[in-house]
């Protein structure tokens, strides 16, 4: 088993986030502590996505506050340094958002050498151990056309881990996939589980969540329902909308 | 004399060689106004996406000013009306170059802007997730994804100007159709000159379409994106 610290890496305070008049998120609060895998599930329109994409700033929350580390994320923070705060949090997408006119090493390398101080030599080094590492180093100069759906997740995921993130984040990351391809990249993402990777993962995969995740937060209405370990969420879950759920899924 | 040339000898001795020389100067103009054009174009198409209002309102009057009024009286009024409220003389080369450059700049930045919006949201938020700054996003990520998408309508656009800098010649520059109506009426043989004025649009444009097409399929190659 891996070891796990108190160190808290992402804090949310009463949480809001509103889109013209419809209250997506009503105050959530929950720590995200060092090595930890938290597995966010939810009906649709739970607010789970949109939850998952303020923790980097890409939906500007409408209140409450969010904390990377000891530094508010956002909020009347220079574009600066909230580019800098991204770079540490790695993102992946339902769609898996490759650049389509970089090869999957451009794809890998954009972000290291543009951002961090590192050289071609060494951003290349780097994309060839995380390309290993997802099973894909034979397509280091393929453009992502010409992968398969599962293949491109996998670059998205190593794409991410160039950067050398403290924490990464799955939207739905095999939503799009069709249903022979998921398990390539749940096997990775379990690898970068035991890896000891802090994770925060939104997913409709149940056998993920009970297999991999520390914790489960379940999610309805905007609002934290329920949260606990696997066992306690999906074995014997407190709550009525909890209960409800995990019966439509079974 | 002249009158007893055949079409062949006349077009041979008289016609072509100053109209060869008209074509030069409307390469000139069309070039030089293009590149100043797509370049004044892009910034133009940046500000009118940028967040900041003063920008994208400056750059939507521009655009406004640039297509609501015609080209010609925009060459006549920077050439006669300019010079006289800031007590410069323009010649007409500088006049011209000025013109057609403001003018296709304006019509670029909605083709920019259009390529730039095209692309889709995912891969800005991917760029951003990935701690680029907004300035690398457009540069490094969207941009050279419009490149191709936007290549057939620079083209027209590019096609329009090299047809459009015919209408210099009302501030007499001597580009290709200039040349054409001076020898057409000193000659009064008008089929002849026109005939291979037109004739000389057409191969601009063509060769542009050729480049054009070359440079679409070496970046179909690259990446196909």
């Amino acid at each position: 088993m891996k070891t796990k610290s108190n160190q808290i890496i992402i804090k949310v305070v009463n949480l809001e986030k509103s889109f013209g008049n419809t209250k997506v998120l009503k105050k959530i609060s929950t720590d995200i502590t060092k090595g930890e895998v938290v597995v966010v599930i939810g009906p649709s329109g739970s607010g789970k996505s949109t939850f998952l994409r303020c923790l980097n700033y890409l939906e500007v929350p409408t209140g409450g506050e969010i904390y990377f580390h000891d530094s508010r994320v956002g909020f009347q923070k220079k574009e600066k340094e909230v580019d800098l705060q991204r770079s540490k949090i790695g993102m992946v997408f339902q769609s898996f958002n490759l650049f389509p006119h970089l090869t999957v090493l451009g794809n890998l390398t954009i972000a290291p050498l543009n951002i961090q101080n590192v050289t071609k030599e060494e951003a290349e080094l780097m994309a060839r151990v995380y390309l290993k590492k997802v099973g894909l180093l034979e397509k280091i100069n393929a453009y992502p056309r010409e992968l398969s759906g599962g293949q491109q997740q996998r670059v998205a995921i190593a794409r991410a881990l160039c950067m050398n993130p403290e924490v990464m984040l799955f939207d739905e990351a095999t939503s799009s996939l069709d249903p022979e391809l998921v398990g390539e990249v749940l096997r990775v993402m379990k690898d970068l589980a035991l890896s000891g990777m802090t994770m925060v993962v939104v997913t409709h995969e149940m056998d993920f969540a009970r297999e991999v995740a520390d914790r489960v937060i379940f999610m309805d209405g905007g609002v934290i329902v329920e949260e606990g370990t696997p066992n306690e969420i999906f074995s014997s879950p407190k709550e009525k909308r909890t209960i409800d759920f995990l019966r439509k899924l079974s | 004399m002249e009158d007893s040339l055949s079409f062949w000898a006349f077009s041979h001795t008289i016609v072509i060689p100053r109209l060869l020389e008209g074509m030069a100067i409307t390469l000139k103009l069309t070039i030089i106004s293009g590149v100043i054009g797509f370049a004044l174009g892009m910034i133009i198409a940046l500000m009118r996406l940028s967040k900041y209002k003063i920008f994208s309102w400056f750059a939507l009057s521009y655009i406004s000013l640039f297509r609501g009024t015609p080209l010609l009286l925009q060459i006549l009024f920077i050439y006669f009306a300019v010079p006289t409220l800031i007590n410069v003389n323009l010649d007409s080369f500088p006049a011209g170059i000025l013109a057609l450059s403001l003018n296709c700049a304006a019509y670029l930045a909605e083709i920019f802007r259009a390529g730039i919006l095209s692309i889709p949201k995912g891969q800005t938020e991917a760029a951003k997730a990935l701690g680029l700054s907004h300035h690398q996003t457009m540069f490094k990520i969207v941009i050279p994804q419009t490149y191709r998408r936007i290549i057939p309508p620079v083209v027209n656009e590019f096609s329009a100007l090299t047809k459009d800098s015919s209408l210099v010649s009302v501030i007499s520059l001597g580009e290709l159709l200039y040349v054409t109506q001076r020898i057409g009426a000193k000659y009064l043989r008008p089929w002849e000159v026109y005939f291979w004025a037109g004739l000389g649009y057409l191969i601009i444009v063509l060769l542009l379409s050729y480049v054009a097409g070359r440079i679409e399929r070496s970046l179909e190659l690259k990446g196909g994106v």
